[in-house]
């Protein structure tokens, strides 16, 4: 049987921060036992900041990803960059702006009819004036009460149709939500409710009802500026996110356990900074080491049981799972993640992100270079397509990730390279919008101390310098690339950069 | 051999030139290019890519030039001719001469050659 796919629904902002770290996770080629992954990002904030990032990472990964592996079975390359395909996401379709407000949205002036007044009263009872009368554009600011409601529209939209139509036996699901906001809370009891409704509607509802399904629920790991709320500029207070945590776990401990296979809980007592702001283009909140793990644990899940095409088929019904570290740091490098195929790919990746950004260019502009001829490339490939692909993923997604992921503000930084290669720091941290490409610069010594507290090994004597050399390596192995008659040079190019820095790797660092 | 070297003639030698001194010279010529040519694709094109540069190339040639010159010279000099160093004449500083720009002839066609057997200079001097 094939691989299944794996339909990812990312709720809230949370959700697309993580599936832009799953994006960077899958860029550096970490295997996955998965055909494609199909990303459903559900946002009422159809505006919002991080959605839009998400957007444009999965974007930019899938224009390295078509060029090179398309038409290509799923067993060829694995371990490669850019292996795992990720669809476009489907956006589910629920714009808050449509609804204006709750209190529109179920037409609460009709309930004032004879015969509505119990419900009216109910209504009452579980809304405040404020939940009634907040607009829905921008998502439901930490009211997962609101959202429950709203969001059950989701399963009406052409894209949950579209989801439902295309679901195979053996495919799996997987919900990526905050447990502490509005959206997220809101939204993964509702679709777990939806999945494991015996007497679904949906198509494919026997498949469905029978999937492998895994969540991973982010607890908190950031706080806002409280200041904004008590002025009324916002109206997210993050003073009772872990009321509101306390509460949900709670709900899903009664309610969802039975209903999910893999659950997996992420979360920080060592939180982060942001700014207070109420959705919109203007939260583009920084990535962040907790969306990382939440992305590790989609990875893990594929791998659950990993035989079994159906629930039924599972040793264990359920199973929980949390993501811990050794030591209590602020700073972590690769020495402190468990998962030596996670280190060993992000090494890789780096690694290849550096010769992008800094090496890459000159070598397609050296005539005489050994492999750039043997690959007969062409003396404009470094304006072609594919290389600018490579240049703008490194350049303004991969870098901007890891330096967001170690910003000061947050009080767990991710920093298992040595980012002082950065040369426009400052300028970045004032360009919110993401469009400034990052600039590096890498002399050949800094090439052996890029990995934090894990230096490469070096062989130097009196007589002779040591030096890690890109092009030669590549040059000693492009004909064999040639030999493998792929007749897609991108692809010559894109699997000789892979065997290349794997061996410098290997020749470099013992993991 | 003779023809070979067809821009050199001492008459007055003639007889040592086409007995030996036209042979040895070739062989030293051909002997110091080959080891010079295959040093460089076959050792240094394969190990490091730091000589693939026409630079690098080129100052191989050069180091042949002077070994094929000073090699020419000595021996032609002294065990063809039986000479000591300030009574080498004329004629053999000019064959050495000729011999050396030979050598530079032979590497750059040698080069053409084993630039194939090479990993990094495979596109030096030339690219195809």
């Amino acid at each position: 049987m094939s691989k299944p796919k794996l339909y990812l629904f990312a709720i809230g902002g949370t959700g697309s921060r993580v599936l832009s770290s799953l994006a960077m996770l899958l860029a550096s080629g970490i295997k996955t036992n998965t055909e494609k992954i199909i990303p459903m990002i559900i946002d009422t904030d159809i505006n919002n900041g991080d959605v839009e990032k998400c957007r444009n990472i999965i974007k930019g990964y899938n224009n390295i990803h078509d060029t090179v592996y398309k038409g290509i079975s799923d067993d060829q390359d694995q371990g490669c960059f850019f292996r795992t395909k990720i669809m476009p996401p489907k956006e589910l379709n629920i714009s808050g702006t449509d609804y204006g407000t709750l209190r529109d949205m179920v037409s609460y002036n009709t309930l004032n009819a004879k015969g509505f007044k119990n419900t009216k009263g109910l209504f009452d009872l579980l809304y405040s004036t404020e939940n009634k009368d907040m607009p829905l554009e921008k998502g439901f600011l930490g009211n997962p009460n609101v959202g429950s409601v709203v969001l059950k529209n989701v399963v009406e939209s052409p894209e949950f149709k579209e989801f439902t139509q295309d679901f195979s036996q053996n495919d799996r699901i997987f919900v990526i939500s905050s447990i502490f906001g509005g959206t997220g809370a809101a939204g993964f009891p509702l679709l777990m409710n939806v999945f494991r409704d015996p007497n679904t509607p949906l198509n494919n509802g026997a498949f469905i009802n029978s999937a492998i399904i895994g969540g991973v629920s982010v607890l908190p790991y950031f706080q806002v500026d409280v200041e904004k709320f008590n002025t009324g500029e916002s109206a997210i207070n993050s003073s009772t996110f872990i009321t509101k945590t306390k509460a949900a776990l709670s709900y899903y401990n009664r309610n969802l356990s039975p209903l999910i296979n893999a659950m997996y809980y992420v979360g920080d007592t060592r939180q982060s900074n942001y700014e207070n702001f109420d959705g919109g283009i203007e939260q583009k909140n920084p990535s962040n080491f907790i969306e990382l793990t939440a992305a590790s644990s989609i990875i893990d899940f594929m791998d659950y049981d990993a035989t079994a095409n159906t629930k039924e088929d599972l040793g264990s019904p359920s199973k929980f799972f949390e993501y811990g570290l050794d030591t209590d740091v602020g700073s972590i490098d690769l020495k402190h993640l468990k998962n030596d195929g996670l280190k060993h790919s992000l090494l890789h990746f780096h690694y290849f992100n550096v010769y992008v950004s800094n090496f890459m260019k000159v070598a397609l502009r050296d005539e005489k270079l050994a492999w750039r001829n043997e690959l007969k490339l062409p003396s404009n490939y470094d304006s072609q397509n594919f290389f600018k692909h490579l240049e703008k993923f490194t350049k303004l997604y991969y870098y901007r990730w890891l330096y967001e992921t170690s910003q000061e503000r947050h009080d767990r930084k991710f920093l298992p390279f040595d980012l002082s290669i950065i040369n426009n720091r400052d300028e970045l941290g004032k360009d919110v919008d993401g469009l400034l490409p990052v600039k590096t610069h890498i002399t050949n010594e800094k090439l052996f101390t890029l990995i934090t507290g894990m230096p490469a090994n070096k062989k130097q004597s009196f007589f002779s310098k040591d030096s890690i050399n890109y092009d030669e390596e590549f040059s000693k192995l492009a004909s064999d690339i040639i030999d493998l008659q792929h007749g897609n040079m991108d692809r010559d190019v894109h699997i000789l950069l892979n065997k290349g820095i794997a061996e410098i790797i290997a020749k470099r660092f013992v993991l | 051999m003779e023809a070979f070297y067809f821009f050199f003639e001492d008459l007055n030698n003639w007889s040592v030139w086409d007995e030996k001194g036209y042979l040895i010279g070739f062989l030293i010529l051909l002997i110091t290019t080959l080891f010079f040519t295959l040093l460089y694709y076959m050792y240094f094109g394969r190990k490091n890519m730091k000589y693939a540069t026409v630079g690098k190339w080129f100052l191989f040639g050069l180091l042949n030039m002077i070994v094929v010159f000073i090699s020419t010279l000595f021996i032609e000099g002294f065990a063809v001719f039986d000479l000591a160093f300030d009574t080498i004449f004329f004629e053999i500083w000019l064959f050495t001469l000729i011999n050396t720009i030979y050598a530079f002839v032979f590497y750059f066609i040698f080069s053409l050659i084993f630039k194939r057997f090479s990993i990094f200079p495979k596109y030096i001097p030339v690219k195809f």
